[in-house]
């Protein structure tokens, strides 16, 4: 049964296979990039752009198992590194706009951009 | 056409999705959700359609991977249709759980692992601190009451337009392109890396070579033959079983310090900027004028005479 779960070591992946990888990384980053567009919160549209983190994550671990380079899973762990500095950083500046304006509303801020 | 019926199953979805954005009763939700699982499905079908997957070996693998799809998929629709901040955060974890899966179908072991630790431990965690940070009602009357840009979303119809155009795009590449990749690395490839990383890990190679057998201090080398690998010399030759090669986790890791190692340490500048960023950032900034920051340096006032003296 396991070696019916995973593809083994001996066996070379099918363009069938990638295609259902890269199509749900593809769905994940559209569905994340919408969030993103539609939401007003801003905590919420942080975590957003971590699901389109998401999606890229499956997509270089696929496209890594395709080519069988490990870069892929190497780029991995630099995504979750940006991912974590990027939480810090802008939750940190969340904080700061919340104890100005008392709301996560990112439309209480529009004046920033004229 | 090739790139037709993806691009009108993606149209399917995101028409759902819409049904799902835009205000309307419980029924009309639900029913959008029913036609976005639909043109979700229809594509996926349409990808079991391509050449060269042999149908019973890779069953079970498909039937795992439409699961963790699926629960990934819904996950991230309940997190950006969800009213609450807090039910999208959890609904987030659900997606990050379920992408584990899909990396565990890729052998990406130690991916899916880090990623849970990473995300549904560190990341999330965090987002859940400043979420109830920020959630503390303004007044009494007004305790679980949700905020009116939670509850509406803004520009249902722009968004999923670009979402779906977005959608649209990849995947229409995807199943365009596909198939100018360069062909996938075969048994041959696979076995072959594995064995040149087997013969730069001495620790390991020797662990192998004493279970095989083989007495201590013999020269042997490392071969392929036939796609098993061999350890040849000394009148001895033997397999190498899978278990003792290198497996996927022991690779990325050789991959992280023999090919990047300038950008592991650039990533652990990254964190430490990012670290002293927030901390400068979501300090408590109390507005001090000149005289009391000198003040609690212990410094004298400057007197106000001098102070004009020094500015001319």
């Amino acid at each position: 049964m396991s070696d019916l779960l995973h593809m083994t070591l001996a066996s070379a992946m099918t363009e069938a296979d990638l295609a259902r990888f890269l199509v749900l990384s593809s769905l994940l980053f559209a569905v994340g990039l919408c969030g993103f567009l539609t939401r007003r919160n801003l905590i919420v549209m942080f975590l957003c752009t971590e699901l389109m983190f998401q999606a890229a994550v499956i997509a270089f671990v696929a496209f890594g198992r395709w080519h069988w380079d490990f870069s892929g899973q190497v780029f991995v762990i630099f995504i979750l590194t940006i991912a974590a500095a990027e939480a810090a950083l802008a939750l940190a500046l969340v904080v700061l706009l919340h104890r100005r304006r008392n709301t996560l509303d990112a439309d209480t801020w529009t004046e920033l951009h004229e | 056409m090739p790139g037709l019926l993806p691009l009108l199953a993606t149209g399917v979805a995101a028409l759902g999705l819409l049904l799902i954005l835009l205000p309307g009763p419980v029924a009309v939700r639900r029913g959008g959700g029913l036609v976005a699982i639909g043109g979700v499905v229809w594509l996926m079908l349409q990808t079991g359609a391509m050449p060269g997957d042999d149908a019973v070996a890779a069953l079970a693998r498909q039937a795992a991977f439409v699961v963790f799809a699926a629960m990934s998929l819904a996950g991230a629709v309940q997190m950006i249709s969800q009213q609450r901040p807090v039910y999208s955060a959890l609904f987030f974890v659900l997606v990050v759980l379920s992408t584990c899966g899909v990396l565990l179908l890729l052998e990406a072991w130690f991916m899916a692992f880090s990623v849970v630790i990473v995300y549904a431990g560190a990341i999330l965690i965090t987002y859940m601190f400043v979420l109830m940070l920020a959630q503390q009602a303004s007044d009494a009357d007004h305790i679980g009451e949700i905020p009116e840009y939670d509850r509406r979303a803004h520009e249902p119809v722009a968004g999923v337009i670009v979402a779906a155009l977005m959608a649209g795009g990849l995947t229409l590449s995807v199943f365009t392109g596909i198939a100018d990749l360069p062909k996938p690395a075969d048994t041959t490839e696979q076995v072959n890396a594995t064995a040149t990383l087997f013969d730069h890990l001495p620790r390991m190679r020797e662990a192998a070579l004493a279970k095989a057998g083989v007495p201590e201090g013999t020269e042997v080398t490392i071969t392929v033959i036939d796609d098993v690998v061999h350890a040849v010399g000394g009148g001895h030759e033997v397999i190498i079983p899978t278990e003792d090669l290198p497996g996927s986790t022991r690779q990325v890791g050789w991959d992280l310090v023999a090919r990047f190692p300038a950008s592991l340490e650039v990533a652990g500048v990254v964190l430490l900027m990012a670290m002293f960023g927030a901390v400068v950032l979501a300090r408590r900034q109390i507005d001090m004028g000149e005289d009391a920051l000198r003040a609690s340096a212990g410094l004298d006032v400057i007197a106000p005479a001098e102070d004009e003296g020094a500015a001319s």
